[in-house]
């Protein structure tokens, strides 16, 4: 039990080591006056300005604005994905009709399709929610495609053996032996989403945190762009955290251990 | 004197496979009839196309010629009438002990008697108090024996065994093989075990048929009358165990000097 404390303590120490001397030798570099506080803002600094941020409310208010976006698109992708995944893995016509058109569209990077969006749908919330579900949609679908096709035929055999009918193969058998690689793709595809809101608000948007990251690099406040890039990437963090969690819960069949 | 009733006919039976250009003969001209109760026991070296056999009986893969009779009706797909147990105990790792052997049910079967099926099955392979497991949490034994339980669950009129005990270990394979023979006296089901091991075929079996290897043929076929359970260092038990294994050995390679075995 107690080496197994020491352990934890050793493991948190250890993934907390990187980050912690890059801010010691950061706060060092600006102080020394080695590189220029217009360029990268003392470690000090971006946390009072962080904290100016989150007292005033407007950080939470462009970060709701954000994650609501996210949420948004995200729903709809990850419903897509494994919808027409499933589909896909499923029927051998569906996969024929879709497969093309999936290997022409899926290599186009998110910023390619920015612009096309914003024709179609403006510069609304349509297009930011487009440009998510577009972004979080590719990786759950190609995941359940993986997922469902690599049931192990052994437990397919068994289930053929005991004359199961085809519904009963899909979702007793398929879907739960995919599952795993399903929700590797929903972290995949979240960590996209957040990735694609804020390009898309650097691009064209009046709200959310990539436009104060965007705005604040406009009106010369480095501090202001390094305390919001700050945020993207705890956020990020915590959202992979979560689901991971929620992962290792609900199909904890999965793990070794 | 009682009536005794064939159950399975193989009639005339042979595989090919097609591999590249060419074709393999793996099983050649087999014919059986097994009785209704019946323990056989199909042995022969590895690929000899024992386990192919099996296949073809559960009609998982069809036979290239001849064919295959249960109760008189042609083999064509898997039925619940034959239930199968595989070498992995073939566990879905998302569901308990108990969701497994459920899973075993296909007829159809009201919520109550599911449970008391479930839970008469669960004790029949000794497994009380792990329910609720999952099958990573079990060894290997156990795991096997979840899988026969799942395979009983349906009450098949045939069991079919593909090395069920190859995976385990020594003593865990013994401890099996009785177990095996306390359900085969208690359900009576007419069982086919295919096997390497010979002395497994000799301690469970009322008949054992002998394969060569590739093409298998039927070498033999030995009736095993000795009183169960049987003792598995006593004369005749090793008298049939070293008839078996001559066979075996001379088959599998002309050249081994058998005699340095025996």
């Amino acid at each position: 039990m107690n080496t197994k404390n020491m352990k934890k303590i050793t493991d948190i120490l250890l993934s907390v080591a990187a980050p912690v001397a890059i801010v010691i030798l950061w706060a060092f570099a600006v102080g020394s006056g080695l590189v220029r506080t217009a360029i990268l803002p003392a470690p000090k600094t971006i946390a009072s300005t962080l904290w100016s941020l989150l007292e005033s409310g407007k950080l939470w208010r462009d970060m709701s604005i954000s994650i609501l976006r996210v949420l948004r698109g995200f729903a709809c992708g990850a419903l897509g994905g494994t919808l027409i995944g499933s589909c896909m893995a499923f029927s051998k016509t569906v996969n024929r009709i879709l497969g093309t058109m999936v290997s022409i569209l899926r290599p186009i990077p998110m910023l390619a399709w920015i612009p096309i969006l914003i024709l179609w749908l403006g510069i609304g919330e349509n297009s930011k929610t487009a440009v998510i579900f577009i972004g979080s949609f590719w990786p759950v679908l190609l995941n359940t495609i993986h997922g469902i096709q690599s049931t192990d035929p052994k437990l397919l055999e068994v289930a053929r053996i005991l004359e199961k009918k085809r519904s009963v193969l899909i979702w007793k058998v398929y879907l739960p032996s995919a599952l795993p690689s399903i929700f590797t793709g929903l972290r995949l595809g979240i960590s996209s989403a957040w990735t694609c809101v804020v390009g898309a608000e650097m691009i064209a948007a009046t709200s959310g945190i990539g436009y104060m990251i965007h705005y604040a690099r406009e009106l010369a406040q480095p501090a202001r762009v390094y305390a919001g890039v700050f945020c993207i990437g705890f956020v990020g963090i915590l959202i992979d955290k979560g689901l991971l969690a929620l992962q290792k819960r609900l199909l904890s069949w999965s793990y070794t251990e | 004197m009682e009536q005794k009733q064939i159950q399975l006919t193989i009639q005339n039976v042979s595989k090919k496979f097609r591999i590249d250009k060419g074709t393999i003969s793996v099983l050649e001209n087999i014919s059986l009839e097994i009785e209704k109760g019946e323990f056989i026991s199909i042995v022969g070296t590895s690929g000899c196309g024992k386990s192919t056999l099996l296949k073809m009986i559960i009609g998982l893969d069809p036979p290239t010629e001849g064919q295959i009779r249960i109760d008189g009706r042609e083999v064509v797909k898997p039925t619940i009438d034959c239930g199968m147990v595989f070498q992995e105990a073939r566990l879905f790792p998302w569901l308990t002990v108990r969701e497994n052997i459920e899973f075993g049910i296909t007829r159809p079967v009201s919520g109550g008697e599911k449970d008391q099926l479930v839970q008469k099955h669960i004790e029949l392979v000794g497994l009380k108090g792990f329910e609720k497991a999952l099958p990573k949490q079990l060894s290997g034994g156990m795991q096997q024996r979840v899988s026969i339980a799942r395979a009983l669950v349906n009450h098949p009129d045939i069991l079919l065994l593909d090395e069920p005990f190859g995976a385990l270990d020594a003593l865990t394979r013994i401890n099996m093989q009785n177990e095996v023979l306390k359900l085969w006296e208690h359900e009576k089901k007419t069982m086919v075990l295919v096997t390497h091991d010979i002395d497994e075929a000799v301690f469970l079996s009322d008949r054992i048929i002998v394969l060569s290897s590739r093409p298998g043929q039927i070498m033999d076929r030995i009736e095993v009358t000795l009183p169960r359970p049987r003792e598995r260092s006593s004369d005749e038990f090793l008298k049939i165990r070293s008839k078996i294994f001559k066979y075996l050995m001379t088959n599998a390679d002309e050249s081994v000097n058998i005699d340095q075995y025996l």
